[in-house]
């Protein structure tokens, strides 16, 4: 059991629930550190990747299921990213260039590893045990909560891996990092209406896959 | 019934995966990674030729919509060059003249030795269509056999000289 802290830290660390447009950081405090990295200032870049690094693992790691292949390409993302920065001119947020950068690696990782890889999961917060949705969702089922959570985490993600690459990440997107449907689109490159389309048959197939939770 | 609350007990259930944390220490670690690799690096490494390709041709707009001006304008010159109207003198063929081939062949160019009578001749015949006798000779059938042409060439060819 790790340290305990309220459902609204947790949010708040991992910055997931959080639309992006409630940012509490000025977007031109990015710009100068953007400029700052493109004239090679490690230090700006640093502090770049201090603010996104927690965002970017979060969705590779629910892209991936693995701790380990999330690391490998959180850095790869930042590496490519740094030598890409001349590029960017700053039409998008930075933002939103760092997370397609980041989702195009997660992408291209996913179709070269054909075979079915062993997940290797992140621990669940202590937080989640008292969090009243799951608490009403598996408190019918077992009283063992603990086991039955960490069951339910497990059938999560295998359920989340049957679902095709394009509407994993709409679900990772939107339904656990809490972005807006037109971030996503712009993320995706395409328009709100493929964004919903595709979180509507996710969800489909999840409540199939997860029929044994669902009412 | 709305879009999301179709789903809701979805989405209560992957409200779950935002407590998957991962060890502590564990992002610190990736950003020390990330630092160590760049600093490994020369500064102005591109990853890739196609990267470094397009990072040369990063144009912007204006100089784009400037590139784009002049290849429209370059072709639709081209277009229209290819299909003006020619006149009745381009479409005639050029007649060959004897000159062409004294030219081309050594061999009919230096017939006679220079300031001679036969070459001041021969030098006026050399823009007379090709269709004429060559430079005064013709081909006539019957070949003058000698000891060096003798089962070489057939024998009712020959060229005679004026």
């Amino acid at each position: 059991m790790r340290r305990g802290v309220s459902p609204t830290d947790v949010a708040a660390t991992l910055n997931q629930s959080a639309p992006v447009e409630s940012e509490p950081r000025p977007a031109e405090q990015d710009d100068a550190l953007v400029k700052r990295s493109q004239h090679g200032d490690l230090d700006a870049y640093d502090e770049l990747v201090r603010r996104y690094r927690e965002r970017v693992y979060s969705a590779l790691y629910h892209m991936t299921s693995s701790r380990e292949d999330a690391s490998d390409l959180t850095q790869e993302t930042f590496v490519k990213a740094f030598r890409a920065l001349k590029s960017f001119k700053g039409d998008s947020s930075f933002f939103t260039w760092l997370y397609r950068i980041a989702i195009n690696k997660a992408i291209n990782f996913l179709k070269q590893r054909k075979n079915r890889h062993p997940m290797s999961l992140d621990d669940l917060d202590f937080n989640a045990e008292h969090d009243p949705d799951l608490v009403a969702l598996i408190s019918e089922k077992t009283p063992r909560r603990e086991a039955a959570l960490a069951e339910l985490q497990a059938r999560l993600n295998e359920a989340m891996q049957k679902l095709s690459e394009p509407h994993r990440l709409v679900v990772t997107l939107h339904d656990i990092q809490g972005l807006p449907h037109e971030e996503i689109g712009r993320i995706m490159d395409c328009n709100v209406g493929t964004v919903r389309s595709r979180l509507f048959y996710a969800r489909q197939q999840l409540q199939a896959f997860l029929a044994d939770y669902v009412k | 019934m709305s879009f999301d609350d179709q789903f809701k007990d979805v989405q209560r259930l992957l409200a779950l995966k935002r407590y998957e944390c991962p060890p502590p220490g564990h992002l610190a670690r990736i950003a020390r990674n990330i630092r160590a690799t760049l600093k490994t690096e020369p500064r102005d490494r591109q990853s890739t030729w196609w990267d470094a390709l397009l990072n040369q041709l990063d144009l912007g707009p204006a100089w784009a919509a400037a590139l784009a001006l002049a290849v429209a304008v370059a072709y639709f010159y081209g277009w229209t060059w290819s299909h003006r109207a020619q006149t009745r003198a381009e479409f005639a063929p050029a007649i060959p003249t004897q000159r062409w081939i004294a030219d081309a062949n050594p061999f009919w160019s230096t017939p006679f030795s220079s300031g001679s009578e036969r070459a001041a001749r021969v030098h006026d015949q050399l823009d007379r269509p090709s269709i004429y006798p060559i430079l005064g000779m013709e081909p006539v059938r019957g070949w003058r056999p000698s000891s060096n042409t003798r089962g070489i060439v057939p024998v009712d060819y020959t060229i005679r000289s004026p």
